[in-house]
This record gives structure tokens, sequence and C-alpha cells, in this order.
């Protein structure tokens, strides 16, 4: 009995936590009194937000302990919908950092109102709680359900922010394509279903490499639909750029990062099935070379640092299918290791995002809150602040794919791994991508480094959190990037056990 | 001395390592501090080189000190450092033109602690490039070298400096874009899963059709930055915009990283296809000598002048490796470091005169041997280097470099031939109208080098004439790997 409880052990602790931060969210405190003063409210709102913050952050780390110390559990769960292995707690793990890191960052975030902010705490655990969920579904129904756990939160997280203006256009595309995606997976899972006569991965798997056809590889890509729009990949990323520029950084911070790397791990689960699908190398390939250009192109007409980012994700989001091209345990573990490299990244990238969102203040004319933050405000940061600038040129150039970060290492390993089937020309134009991709890369930290700061521009007050942040992540990228041997068996051993199985 | 001898070049690799991690503790309001500890790391680099130069045994054609790790036995990584003849003068390069250049900027004050920063990160990607013996490590290192450019360039810079930094860099990253699947195919289509050079060099892999393509990438690929016709366009204008001593780091060290490159991956892992395309490589390494040449001849900046003398005299080292004999070879490698050299010393000349007259128009210059006697002197002596005067390093290598090109292919050899008097044209006309001639009033107030500012220019000067004087020095140690080389290269069909 107790087995299963420490094989669940991350996924209840998430639960544990959101079910205090409901409270906290909806707790005596939050309602409103007609007879009390607005200044004492609004005193009573901002400490029941502090509450939430601190709770999340404190509860973000058990969890991520948790995790860490279910990372050896394996075995079936809830009659076989369920597997823990390896591979899931790896993840599992990756899931968890990124949550704390994200919680981390959105400690008293300034663009959520203060009755918000315990809300936005509970739908990133309930959001990670789908995705843990999403890496250790061994079965389309209970796939369906976590994904779409980690969707719904999400949701209603984009629009959450101060005020209210054009992020609820951002808010419903994101809605409408997440909502026409997961039908069009459902569709896809249904064929599934229909061909292997179990809905069980495993078993479908067999099903499909016993007896593949064209209509299985349909149907396979239907379902992956519905993961290609979290990672945002051509062409499922039209919501990215819109909700990336107009919700709140914290937000935005959780879509980039961590959401990605449920993405992709999700990702590979659903690969599983198609292993012995030969059509899926060029189909996956075409696709991750359209995606990749594309989002290059795109992003090089930027000039709003989060639009950026998003048409950048676009891209990066190609690098990652195109390894994952090659379908075999290489590709896997190199994905992994990318997915792993591409959050922390953004983790880099967002501290400086909302760090430099505390000292802009932007609201509109009809009184909600401009989220979005051109490049140019980006000008003089090397003299306002040494440590953003600092984390941005490490966030950005590992994006670019520069030595010794681990974006350097996870490219070379990704290329390896579509290499190594016989994709040398592939390569070749991912690698001109990446060129083009510098440009733009490069056009922001020319903001950072190179430009003065505009009149006027203060210096931005980074207190002891984003320097350890910095700190902490900058060197993880790092150390990752020169020695990924510190993580790489690891993620080998563990796809090959998943592939295996 | 035994664990300095098998840690040597990690040792080498780790001074500007200790030196970026260094400069980041100090504050950045103590620039003193930070310069001496980039003086005092530079300086022990530069002397662990010449431990190294030393030490070094030249009677073998094996790599020697090498250094092995485990890194990722599954994707065919391992750590290797090792050298041979053809590194060794590039690391002695590296090490001198380091510390030269540290002491050169010692009167910067703009953004002290970010600038040495920077410099650090790019010396360790130098440093990686001629010591790795392992294709994931040189290219990590080579892309290391790259990218610290844009920021030093963008930010210290002079004329058009964003412009140049940007096209620099593109241009870098784009060769890079080759490099990528040039390199990994490497290791893919030998079926040996390894990066390591060692091994693919002696697999005599037969590469089949891809041979050609591989070749060609790794060519162009690291070719970009060796400044081959017709790819050279970013270098007159890089040089021309970057702060003195990473214009000396640019023109000096990094250019070389590319020759380097087409040697050690290019010739030595697929000597077959080099045979196949010398041909070209000869051809377009004689466009730049005389393209090189032609253009710095119309040059009105002093700057763009050494810029483009730059990509004639790479042209000369890609002729020597194009001719596959030893004459050619050791010439090539040679004129490399000689070219280190002799540009870092005609820049670190000409950052002292913009540094003072604030122009570097050759017209509005002249006269200045009478005000500024030292800086001229060393102008001159490089200026006598570039166009092969005899007791300078750069005669020695650029006559076997001829020697081997006549041999080969006399009407190449001959064209080249011709470059070097054109060159010679262009070097005494600058001599003349800018440091000669009636003085003008401007200059007469402005002063020449001190003693400690004319220490680096006096180092690169004594190099170039110890091995212009003794050039055994430098041949008797690449003799044993240049033959070794030769013979892999006349055994392949």
């Amino acid at each position: 009995m107790s087995g299963i409880y420490l094989r669940f052990l991350p996924e209840l602790g998430l639960l544990g936590l959101a079910l205090v931060l409901f409270f906290i969210a909806v707790g005596p405190g939050q309602e409103a009194d007609e007879r009390e003063p607005a200044d004492s409210r609004r005193k009573r709102l901002i400490r029941a937000a502090i509450a939430g913050d601190r709770v999340a952050l404190v509860g973000g780390g058990v969890v991520l302990i948790l995790a860490i110390l279910a990372v050896r559990q394996a075995g079936p769960l809830f009659f076989g919908a369920y597997r823990v292995a390896l591979f899931s707690q790896v993840i599992k793990i990756i899931l968890a950092a990124g949550l704390f890191f994200n919680i981390w960052l959105a400690q008293e975030a300034q663009s959520l109102a203060p009755r918000e902010r315990p809300e936005l705490m509970l739908f990133l655990s309930l959001s990670t709680l789908g995705m843990m969920m999403l890496v250790s579904a061994d079965e389309l129904i209970s796939f369906y359900v976590a994904l779409e756990i980690a969707a719904y939160s999400l949701y209603i997280l984009v629009p959450l922010t101060r005020g209210h203006g054009d992020h609820n256009e951002a808010a419903f595309k994101y809605f409408l394509y997440g909502a026409a995606t997961s039908a069009v997976a459902l569709f896809g899972m249904s064929i599934l279903f229909g061909l292997a006569g179990s809905s069980s991965i495993p078993q479908i798997a067999t099903a499909l490499s016993a007896n593949p056809s064209t209509l299985a590889v349909t149907a396979l890509l239907l379902t992956l639909g519905g993961v290609f729009f979290k990672l945002a990949v051509f062409p499922f990323h039209f919501w990215a750029p819109d909700v990336y520029q107009t919700t709140s950084h914290s937000v935005a911070a959780f879509i980039a990062g961590t959401s990605k790397v449920g993405a992709v791990a999700a990702l590979l689960r659903l690969l599983l099935m198609g292993l012995s699908l030969d059509q899926l190398y060029w189909l996956l390939g075409a696709l991750a070379l359209l995606s990749m250009s594309y989002g290059n192109l795109a992003a090089l007409a930027q000039r709003d640092f989060k639009r950026l980012l998003a048409y950048s994700g676009v891209a990066q989001g190609g690098y990652i299918l195109l390894g994952l091209a090659a379908l075999d345990s290489a590709a896997y573990a190199a994905a992994s290791y990318y997915a792993i490299a591409y959050l922390a990244l953004m983790l880099l990238c967002f501290l400086v995002v909302i760090e430099l969102g505390r000292t802009r203040h932007g609201v509109r004319a009809d009184g909600s809150t401009d989220n979005s933050l051109p490049i140019d405000a980006l000008g003089g940061l090397y003299s306002r602040s040494p440590w953003l600038a600092l984390a941005l040129m490490i966030g950005l150039l590992g994006l670019a794919g520069v030595p010794p970060t681990a974006g350097f290492s996870g490219k070379w390993f990704l290329f390896k791994a579509i290499l190594d089937q016989g994709g040398f020309w592939w390569v070749l134009i991912a690698g001109i991508n990446n060129t083009i991709a510098v440009y733009y890369y490069l056009v922001v930290l020319k903001a950072a480094y190179v430009t003065p700061a505009a009149d006027g521009a203060t210096a931005i007050e980074t207190s002891l959190w984003p320097r350890a942040l910095t700190l902490s992540v900058g060197l993880g990228v790092v150390v990752l990037g020169i020695a990924p041997q510190i993580i790489m068996p690891t993620l080998q051993a563990a796809v090959s056990a998943m592939i295996g199985s | 001395m035994a664990w300095l001898d098998s840690h040597l070049l990690t040792s080498i690799l780790l001074c500007p390592v200790i030196g970026l991690a260094l400069t980041a503790l100090i504050p950045a309001s103590r620039t003193g501090a930070i310069k001496l500890s980039a003086a005092i790391v530079s300086g022990i680099s530069c002397a662990l080189s010449i431990l190294l130069w030393q030490r070094f045994d030249p009677s073998t054609s094996r790599l020697q000190f090498t250094e092995r790790m485990e890194w990722l036995p599954d994707l065919g990584i391992t750590y290797i450092v090792g050298i041979d003849g053809l590194s060794l003068p590039m690391v002695l390069l590296t090490g001198i033109v380091f510390f030269t250049g540290v002491l050169t900027m010692w009167e910067l004050e703009n953004r002290v602690k970010e600038y040495f920063a920077f410099t650090m990160a790019l010396v360790a990607g130098v440093f990686g490039v001629f010591i790795s013996q392992d294709l994931f490590f040189l290219f990590l290192f080579y892309e290391l070298a790259v990218l610290p450019m844009y920021l030093l360039i963008a930010i210290w810079g002079s004329t058009r400096r964003e412009y140049a930094a940007m096209k620099l860099t593109l241009f870098l990253l784009a060769g890079s874009a080759l490099l990528f699947p040039a390199l990994i195919g490497l290791s893919h289509y030998s079926g040996l899963n390894t990066f390591d050079l060692t091994l693919l060099s002696d697999a005599n892999t037969d590469w089949g059709g891809m041979g050609i393509i591989i070749f060609l990438f790794l060519y162009l690929g690291f070719g970009v930055l060796a400044g081959i016709f017709p790819f050279h366009t970013w270098s007159p204008v890089g040089h021309v915009a970057a702060p003195t001593a990473v214009s000396m780091l640019h023109a000096g060290v990094l250019m070389k990283l590319g020759s380097y490159g087409v040697l050690r991956v290019g010739m030595q892992v697929m000597p077959e296809e080099m045979v196949r395309w010398a041909p070209l490589i000869a051809a377009l390494a004689v466009c730049n000598i005389l393209y090189g040449a032609f253009v710095a001849l119309g040059q009105t900046d002093l700057k763009y002048v050494i810029g483009y003398s730059s990509v004639s005299h790479m042209g000369v080292v890609m002729l020597g490796l194009a001719t596959m004999s030893a004459a050619g070879i050791s010439g090539a490698v040679f004129q490399m470091f000689a070219h280190g050299i002799m540009t870092a010393l005609f820049f670190s000349s000409i950052g002292h005169i913009y540094d003072h007259t604030h122009t570097r128009e050759i017209s509005r210059l002249g006269g200045l041997f009478t005000t500024m006697p030292r800086a001229s002197t060393v102008f001159i002596i490089a200026g006598m280097a570039g166009i092969g005067v005899p007791c300078l390093a750069s005669f020695w290598a650029e006559l076997l470099v001829f020697i081997a090109a006549v041999k080969k292919w006399p009407l190449a050899g001959a064209l080249a031939i011709f470059g070097l008097v054109v060159s010679a044209l262009f070097v005494l006309r600058v001599v003349q109208r800018s440091f000669f001639g009636p003085e003008r009033d401007d200059w007469k107030d402005m002063p020449d080098m001190g003693n400690f500012m004319a220490t680096p220019r006096v180092i690169l000067a004594a190099v170039l004439l110890l091995f212009g004087f003794a050039p055994f020095l430098m041949l008797d140690q690449l003799a044993a790997s240049v033959d070794a080389l030769v013979q892999v290269l006349e055994a392949s069909p």
C-alpha cells in the first residue's frame, strides 16, 4: 500500500499544495465587506497575497524534494493506466524544479492584482500537476485527462492580469486553438483505439508495429496535434506571440518554460506508439524545418522582446522536433536534454522580463496593464543592472546555441541524432537557421550591452533573490553545457528503459 | 615538473578561465586590480606556452602532452588535448599576443571589467581550439572564440562598429552552419561513432560520395574565418572597427583558427579530398593574395591598409597548405605565426597613433617619425616584415611557400610573388606618406610611446627578429609533424 503512495508522491504533494492555495484563494479574507474601509481591505488582500506567495514557494520546494525522493520508484498504478518509471520521475523533477523557479519569479508579481495572486499560484500548481500526470499516463484516456488539466489551468491564467484589455483577445485565441486541437487529438485517439482495439499506449505501439498503415500515421499525427499546440510548433503556434505579449509576465514565463518541458515529455510518450512508422521521419523532419524557418524569419521582424521570445520558441520547438524525427533513444535523450536546457534559458530570459517589468508600470488609457516589453526598453541594461544584463546574456547566447552553454551541447546532440539517421542536409538547414537566429538574439544583446541607457532611466535595484537565481541557473546552464555527462547518462538510461519496455 | 608536464595544456587553457573568474569577482570600480590580474594571468599563460615550446620533443610527429578524459562515451565525445608540431606555434602565438594585447590596453578606461572578461573568454576559446583533439571540443572552443568578438567590437570599437561587429559574427556563424553537418558527418560516415581526431585520421575511411561535400563544407566553414576569397569581406571591416588589442587578437590569432581548422580537420582527416580540391584552394588563395594587395593599395585609412594586407597574407597561408609539400606546409604554419605577430605589431602601432591623433587617414598624417619615433619604428618594422624583408620571420615563411608554389604551379607561384611586389608598394607608400615627408603642425606636440607602453611592441618586434635570424628554431619544431602529414598526403590517390 505504501508503495503506491510513494510512487504517487510528487503528484500527491502538488495536490496538497493546490488544496492549501485553493483555501487561501477563496478563504474568508477574500470576500468583500461593504462596511470595511477600502484601505484596510487592500491591506488585507495584500497580506493574503503575500501569504499565498510564500506558501507556494515553500510548497514548491517541498514538491521538488518529494520528486527527487521518488526518483527511484517504478511500476504501474491504477490498473496500468499510469506508469511510474525512471523517465517519468526525472521529468517530474524537472517540472517540479520549473514550477519552483516559476513561483520564485512570481513572488510579489506586479502585473497581477493582489487578490489574483493566490489564484496564480493555485493554477500554476494545478497545471504542473496535469503535466506530471501526462508524463506517466500510459493510456490514452488518462493522457487526455491530464492534457486537459494542464491546459485548462492555463486557459484561466492567461486572461488573469491587472485590469482588462486586449489580453482577452489573446486568451480567447489561446482557448479556441486549444479546444480545437484537443478535439482533433481526441479524434486521432479514437482512430488509434479503433486500429489497436485498446487505449493502452504500449498495446497500441505493438499493434501499430505489427500492422503499420498510412491511417495509423494520420491518426498519430492528429493525436500529436494536441501536443504540438502546447509546444507551439508551426502551424500550431498562432496563439503564442499574442499570449506571450499580453499576459502577465509570470504566466508567460510558465507557458514559455515549464509548460514546454511538459509538452516535450508528452510528445516523447506519444511517439512511443510510432517508433515503427517510417513515414514519421519525413513528416516530423519536414514539420521541424518549417517550424524553425518560419519561427526564425518571423522573429527577425519583432520589436517586442516577449513576442520575439514567442517566435524564437516556435523555432526552438523545430530543433527539438528535428532531433526527434530520428525516433531512437539517442534522439529521445537529446530532446530531453534540450528541453531541460531550454527551461533554464527561459527562466533567465523571463527573470529579466519580470524584474524589468517591476520598473515599468505601463498602464494603458483604458486602465489595463501594458504587459509588452519593447526591445528598446532593454537599452543600457548593462549600466542599470549588471546582474540582469548577465542573466540576459547567458539566456540569449544559450538560445543562440553558443558555447559553453547547454544550448550548444543540446543542439549538437539533436543534430547528431538526426544525422546518424542520414539527415545530413537537414542538419545543414538547421545550421543555417541557427545563423539567422543569432541575428535577432544579437539585436537584443546589443540593446542590453551596447546601446546606452535612455535619458531618465534609473538603475534597477536587484535584490538578493534575482542575483541568486541568475547565479544558480546561469552556472547550471554553463556547467551542464560543458559537462553534459552530469545528466546525459541518466537520461539515456531512462529513455532506453522506456523505449525497451 | 612531472605533474606540470602531464597537465601543461589544461593549465594553459585554464589560465584565461581563471582570469575570467578573477575579473568577475573584482568590483568594476577597481580597474587597476582588474588590469593587474589580467596582466598576471596572461603573463602566466604566455610563460607556460614558452615552457611548452621548450619542452616539446621535435623528433616525433605524435601528439605530445596529451591528456584524456572520458566525457560522453555513448556519443563519442572524449576530452582530449594534445599538440604536435603544427599546433605548437599557434599556442605560442596566442600566448604572446594575449600578453602583449593586455599590456596594450593598459590605458583603457571605459567598462574595463567587461572588456577583460570578454577578452578572457575569447582567448580561452582560441587556446582550446589549438589544443583540442576532439571535434566536439574543437568546435565548442571555436564558437566560444567568435561571440565575445561581437561585444568587443560593438562596445569598444570605432568606425561603424555595430555594423562591423554584426557582419563579422554573421559571416563566421554562417561558416559554422556548414561546420555542424560536416563535423558530425565525419563521425557518422566514418562509422566509428567518435569525435577523436586521431582515430578519425588513422581510420583511412572511404568517404564515398559524401567526402567531396564534407571536405568542401570544412574548407568553406573554417575558411570564412581564414578570410578566403570571396568570403573575406567581414575581415577588413572588422579589423578597422575593433579596438587596438581586439584587432591584434582578431587578425593575429582569430583568423588563424580558420586556416588551422582546414589544416587540422580537413587535411589531416580527409587527405584524399585535399588532393582533389587543392587546385581550387590554390586558385582562391592566389585571388586572396592579389585582390588583398591591390585593394590595400587604394585604401586611405591605415587600418584598412593593414586589414586588406591581412587578406593577402592569409592567402599565402592557404597557398602554402594547398601545395601539400613539406616546404609549403612548413611555410604556411610559419606564416601563420609570423603574420600573427606582425599584424599584432601593426595594429598596436596604429592604435597608439590613433589614440593621439584621432585620425587614421594617410593623407592627414605625415612626418610622424620626428614626433613619434618609437611608434613609427614599430610600424616600419612590421611593414618590413609584411613585405618579406630578410632577417624578419615572414621572409622565411613566404620564401618557403613561394618556392613550393612555383614548383607545383608555376603560374600561381609567379602571381603570388607579383602580389608580394604590390604589397611592397603599398607598405612603402604608407610609410613614406605617414611617417616621413614634411612635418605637420597638427601632430607636433603628440606624445610618443612611454617606456611601459613600448614594452609589448618591443616584445613583438623581438619575436619577429628572433625567428628572422634563426628560422630553424621554428622549422625544427615543425619538421616531424609536417613530414608525417606530407607522407599521408602523398599516399593518397
